[in-house]
C-alpha cells in the first residue's frame, strides 16, 4: 500500500535522478548526432596521439604503483609489521588529497634546474616536465587507490590456504608469489582498472605538469577545445571524451568479467580469522620500504607544499627567505573569500543532497533508479560539465550547475554505502512500525533514518571532501564570481602567483587532514 | 537521529549556503570588470575606485589576456556576457569585438587629451595602458658591453641557445612581439632565430625565470616583469633596443549589452583619471595620457617613444587580419 505522498515523492525523485544522471547526456548525444562532420575529431592526428599519450600515463604509472602498492597492502593487513595502524592511516592519507596538488608540491620539488631536487643533489637534468614526471606524480596521487582494494581482499582472504602452504614448508616469500599473489590475480585486475579509469579521466596533474612539458592528454585537450569556443567548443570536447567513455566502458567491463570468474573460488564463506604472517628477518626491510614509502609520497611532497607557502623565493629553504607575504596576498584577493565560501558552500550543500537522496533511493529499493544514480560515478568529470553547460547553462547560473554536477558525480557514493547499513534492517522492522500505525513516512522517519545515521557521518564526510577540493568539473563549469578553492588554486599555479597557491593549498591539506581524520574515527574500518 | 531532526539541524547551514550562491551569481546592480591586470594592481584599482565612486559595485574577473578572451567569447556564444567593462593586453581581440559589433561606442571626454593613434577611429575602445616589450639579460653569465643592443643582434650565432621569449599560445602580449617583429623585420629574422635555437614558453614571469635561472640568459620580456625583478635583487639589466622597444597598446572598451552602461562610462573615465593611470605607472606600465612620467628605474615614455615601433588604427588592422596566420606560422616554425 503507497499512500499519495509516498507515490509523490517517489515520482519526484525519480524525476531528479533521471534529470541529472542519464537525461544530459542522452540530450548531447542526441544534439550531435546529426553533425556527423564533428565525429571526424575523434580520428584526428591530434587527437589520436593525445590519446595515445593518455593510455601510456595509465598503464606505466600503474605499473609503478602495483609495484609499490601490492607488497604495501600486504604487509599492512596480513603481517605482524609494528605500527600498523599508524601506517595504514598515513598510506591512505593521499586518497582524499587532491591529486593536483601532488603535481603543485613535485613542480616545486623538481623543477628543471632550479628545483629543490635539482640543487640538493648537485644536477641539473632532474625535470618534472617530462613523461617520467607525468607517471610519477599520477602515481603519487592515486596509488592509495590500488592499496584500499588490495587489502580489503588481502584481509578478507581465506588463510588456510597460505596455512597448508606453510605447513608443507614453503617460506613466506614463496608464499606470498605462489598462493596469495594468483589468489588475488582477479582483485589485481579490479583494482588496476578502477585506477587507470581514474588516471584517464584525472585533469589536474596533465594541465599543471603536461602542459608546460608540450605533453597533452586527452582531459587537457578536451579543456582546450572547450575552453575557447563557447558552444562549438563544448560540442568538441564532448566528441573528443567519447574516448574516455568508450575506454571507461571496455574497462569496466574487463573488471567485472575477471573479478566475477574467480571471486568465488577465493574467499571462503567459512567465518576466517585471518592469521598473521610472522615477518622474522624480513621485519626491518619491510618497515624500512613502508616508512620510505610514507616519506617519499606524503612528507617530502606535503612538506614542500608547506615550506614553499611561506617562502619569498620558490624552492628555496633558508631562513632570510622566510615571509608571510603569500598569505597576505591571499587574503588581500577579492577571490579568496568567494572561494573558500564558494567551495563550502557547495560541498555543504552538494554532501546533504546526496545523503538525503541516497538515503530515500535505498530506503525506497529503487532498484533501477538506485542503478542510475550510480552512473555518472563512472562517467568522466569532463563529460559531465560538458554535458550540463550545454543542456542546463543557458538557464541555470555557474555555481548552482556546479552544484548539480557535484551531486550527480557523488551520489553513488552515498548510495553505496548507505545500501548495506540499509540492507542489514530486517522487513520486520518496518513492518512493525506499520502495525503500530506509523505511515510510510514515518516509518522512513523515526525509524530507518535513525538505524542508518551511524552510516550518515561517514558517508556525509566521503561525498563532503572530493566536493570541497574539486577541480576537474569546475574548471570547465566556473565563471566571474563562482571560483572554487580548486579553481582558484589552479589559477594561481597557472598564471598569476604559484606560491600563493602553494598557501592556499596548504590550508586546503589542512581542513582534508582533520576530515579524513574524522572519516577514520566515524566509519571505524579504513576507508 | 530521526529524519525531520537531521534536516532541522542542517537548515540553517543549508539556508547559509543557497544564500551565499545565491548573492554572489545574482548581484544585479554591480558592474563586471573582466581584465588581465596582476591581482596586485586590481586590488589597488579596486580601492581607489571604492574610494571615489563608493555608490557603485563592482566585481572583477582577472585573468590572462587570452583566458579573459575565451571566457567572454564562450559567454557570448552561449548567450550574453557577464562583462561590462573589458580590460586586456590583446589590441587585436578589441578589433575583432568591434567589428563583430559586440562593442560600444562611447566617446569619453577624458580621451580628448590621447593621441589619435591610440584611440579607435569609431570610439569602440582606446588605448589606456602601454606595456612594453624589450630585451633583458642575467649580467653575471653577460657582461654589458657585449650584450645585445637591437633585435637583431639577437640572431647573432653567438647567442646560439641563450635566447628565450614568452609563447604566443599562452601569453597575449607574445603574438603583439611577434606581429610587430615580422612586420618590420620580416619572418626572415624568426628564421634565424630559429637557427639560434630561440626557446619561446610560458608568459612573461616565466621568461624572467628562465633569464635569473640562467637557462636561457637573454629574453624577449616585458619592461614591467623585468622591472619587478631587479627591484627584488636580480641580477637583470634591461635593454632598450636602438631600432625600437615594441610597444603593447592595451585597450579597454565597453561591452554592447552591458546593462549598467551609464555606471560602466563613469568607470571607463576613471581608468583614463590621472588617479587610475598613476597606479598603472607604479605597475612599471605606461600611461599614453602622462608620457613625461616614468615608471621607477625606467626611461620615461616620450623618451622612448622617438625609437619605438610605429602604432596607429591601421596598423592594429593590418596585424589583426594576419593574426591566425602569424600564430599559425610561428607555431609551426619554433614551436614544433
Amino acid at each position: 500500500m503507497q499512500t499519495l505522498s509516498q507515490k509523490l515523492i517517489k515520482a519526484l525523485i525519480g524525476l531528479l535522478v533521471f534529470g541529472v544522471c542519464l537525461f544530459p547526456f542522452i540530450k548531447m548525444l542526441g544534439r550531435l548526432a546529426p553533425q556527423p562532420h564533428l565525429f571526424g575529431l575523434v580520428f584526428e592526428k591530434q587527437v589520436l596521439e593525445s590519446l595515445l599519450l593518455s593510455l601510456k600515463v595509465a598503464f606505466l604509472s600503474l605499473v609503478l604503483a602495483l609495484v609499490l602498492g601490492t607488497p604495501a597492502s600486504y604487509l599492512i593487513t596480513r603481517t605482524n609489521i609494528p605500527g600498523k595502524s599508524f601506517l595504514r592511516f598515513w598510506i591512505l592519507f593521499p586518497f582524499f588529497i587532491p591529486s593536483y596538488l601532488f603535481a603543485i608540491a613535485w613542480v616545486v620539488l623538481a623543477l628543471p634546474q632550479v628545483g629543490v631536487l635539482n640543487r640538493l643533489v648537485g644536477t641539473d637534468w632532474i625535470s618534472i616536465y617530462s613523461l617520467g614526471g607525468l607517471v610519477w606524480v599520477t602515481c603519487n596521487a592515486f596509488f592509495p587507490l590500488i592499496i584500499t582494494s588490495l587489502s580489503k581482499a588481502f584481509s578478507q582472504m581465506d588463510p588456510s590456504l597460505e596455512e597448508s602452504a606453510r605447513i608443507s614448508g614453503a617460506g613466506p616469500l614463496k608464499v606470498f608469489f605462489k598462493v596469495t599473489l594468483p589468489c588475488h590475480i582477479p582483485t589485481l585486475i579490479g583494482a588496476s582498472t578502477i585506477f587507470i579509469l581514474v588516471v584517464l579521466s584525472s585533469f589536474g596533474i596533465p594541465a599543471i605538469i603536461g602542459n608546460p612539458a608540450k605533453l597533452y592528454v586527452l582531459t587537457t585537450q578536451i579543456y582546450t577545445f572547450a575552453k575557447m569556443g563557447g558552444v562549438g567548443g563544448a560540442d568538441k570536447g564532448f566528441v573528443i571524451s567519447l574516448w574516455l567513455i568508450g575506454f571507461a566502458g571496455l574497462f569496466t567491463g574487463l573488471g567485472r568479467f575477471f573479478t566475477r570468474r574467480t571471486q568465488v573460488s577465493l574467499i571462503g564463506g567459512k567465518a576466517s580469522r585471518s592469521s598473521e604472517v610472522h615477518l622474522g628477518a624480513w621485519k626491518v626491510p619491510a618497515q624500512l620500504f613502508l616508512y620510505l614509502l610514507l616519506v617519499i609520497f606524503i612528507a617530502i611532497p606535503m612538506g614542500a607544499l608547506f615550506l614553499n607557502s611561506f617562502l619569498q623565493v620558490p624552492g628555496d629553504f633558508k631562513l632570510s627567505n622566510l615571509t608571510l607575504s603569500n598569505y597576505r596576498y591571499l587574503i588581500s584577493l577579492q577571490e579568496t573569500m568567494t572561494a573558500i565560501g564558494n567551495s563550502l558552500s557547495l560541498a555543504l550543500l552538494g554532501s546533504f543532497i546526496c545523503c538525503l537522496l541516497g538515503f530515500f533511493l535505498v530506503a525506497f529499493e529503487f532498484r533501477f533508479i538506485e542503478k542510475l544514480a550510480s552512473l555518472p560515478f563512472s562517467i568522466p568529470g569532463t563529460i559531465i560539465a560538458l554535458s550540463f553547460i550545454v543542456v542546463f547553462g543557458k538557464w541555470v547560473e555557474p555555481v548552482f550547475l556546479m552544484l548539480l554536477a557535484y551531486t550527480a558525480k557523488d551520489l553513488a557514493i552515498a548510495v553505496q554505502n548507505l545500501g548495506p547499513s540499509m540492507g542489514m534492517i530486517d522487513k520486520t522492522i518496518r513492518e512493525a512500525g506499520r502495525i503500530s500505525g506509523a505511515g510510510p513516512l514515518k516509518v522512513l522517519d523515526k525509524i530507518l533514518f535513525p538505524l542508518v545515521t551511524p552510516a550518515m557521518g561517514g558517508v556525509f564526510l566521503l561525498c563532503f571532501l572530493p566536493m570541497l577540493s574539486e577541480l576537474t568539473m569546475s574548471v570547465l563549469l566556473y565563471g566571474p564570481g563562482s571560483e572554487t578553492v580548486g579553481t582558484l588554486i589552479f589559477q594561481l599555479q597557472d598564471y598569476a602567483n604559484p606560491l600563493a597557491a602553494c598557501a592556499l593549498a596548504t590550508l586546503l591539506v589542512l581542513v582534508l587532514g582533520l576530515g579524513i581524520f574524522l572519516i577514520q574515527r566515524l566509519t571505524k574500518e579504513n576507508l | 537521529m530521526t529524519l525531520t531532526r537531521f534536516i532541522v539541524v542542517f537548515l540553517p547551514f543549508i539556508s547559509a549556503a543557497i544564500l551565499f550562491l545565491g548573492t554572489r551569481s545574482k548581484q544585479e546592480d554591480a558592474v563586471w570588470i573582466y581584465a588581465s591586470i596582476y591581482k596586485e594592481v586590481i586590488a589597488e584599482l579596486d580601492a581607489a575606485l571604492k574610494q571615489t565612486h563608493p555608490n557603485i559595485l563592482i566585481n572583477w574577473y582577472q585573468s590572462g589576456s587570452e583566458n579573459v578572451a575565451a571566457r567572454v567569447n564562450a559567454e557570448l556564444a552561449t548567450g550574453a556576457t557577464k562583462a561590462d567593462l573589458i580590460m586586456t593586453s590583446d589590441p587585436f581581440w578589441f578589433q575583432e569585438l568591434k567589428d563583430q559589433g559586440f562593442l560600444m561606442a562611447y566617446d569619453s571626454p577624458k580621451a580628448s587629451s590621447l593621441p589619435a593613434h591610440y584611440r579607435d577611429p569609431g570610439s569602440y575602445f582606446l588605448i589606456n595602458r602601454i606595456p612594453v616589450g624589450v630585451i633583458a639579460f642575467e649580467t653575471s653569465s653577460i657582461s654589458p658591453s657585449e650584450a645585445p643592443s637591437n633585435w637583431e643582434d639577437l640572431a647573432n650565432p653567438r647567442w646560439k641557445g641563450k635566447v628565450c621569449m614568452p609563447s604566443p599560445l599562452e601569453s597575449g602580449t607574445a603574438l603583439t612581439f611577434i606581429s610587430q617583429l615580422v612586420r618590420k623585420k620580416g619572418w626572415a629574422f624568426f628564421e634565424a632565430l630559429k637557427e639560434n635555437q630561440l626557446l619561446s614558453a610560458g608568459g612573461n614571469s616565466a621568461v624572467i625565470q628562465k633569464i635569473e635561472t640562467k637557462e636561457r640568459p637573454i629574453g624577449i620580456v616585458l619592461l614591467e616583469n623585468a622591472l619587478q625583478a631587479k627591484k627584488r635583487g636580480a641580477p637583470i639589466q634591461i635593454v632598450y633596443p636602438k631600432d625600437g622597444a615594441i610597444l603593447v597598446p592595451s585597450p579597454i572598451a565597453i561591452m554592447k549589452n552591458s546593462t549598467h552602461s551609464e555606471k560602466a562610462k563613469t568607470i571607463y573615465d576613471f581608468f583614463l583619471s590621472e588617479t587610475a593611470q598613476k597606479i598603472f605607472l607604479k605597475a612599471n606600465v605606461y600611461s599614453p595620457f602622462l608620457p613625461e612620467l616614468a615608471p621607477e628605474n625606467a626611461k620615461t615614455f616620450q623618451e622612448i617613444q622617438t625609437t619605438v615601433f610605429d602604432w596607429d588604427a591601421t596598423i592594429l588592422k593590418e596585424l589583426e587580419s594576419k593574426k591566425s596566420l602569424t600564430k599559425q606560422r610561428f607555431t609551426e616554425m619554433i614551436l614544433k
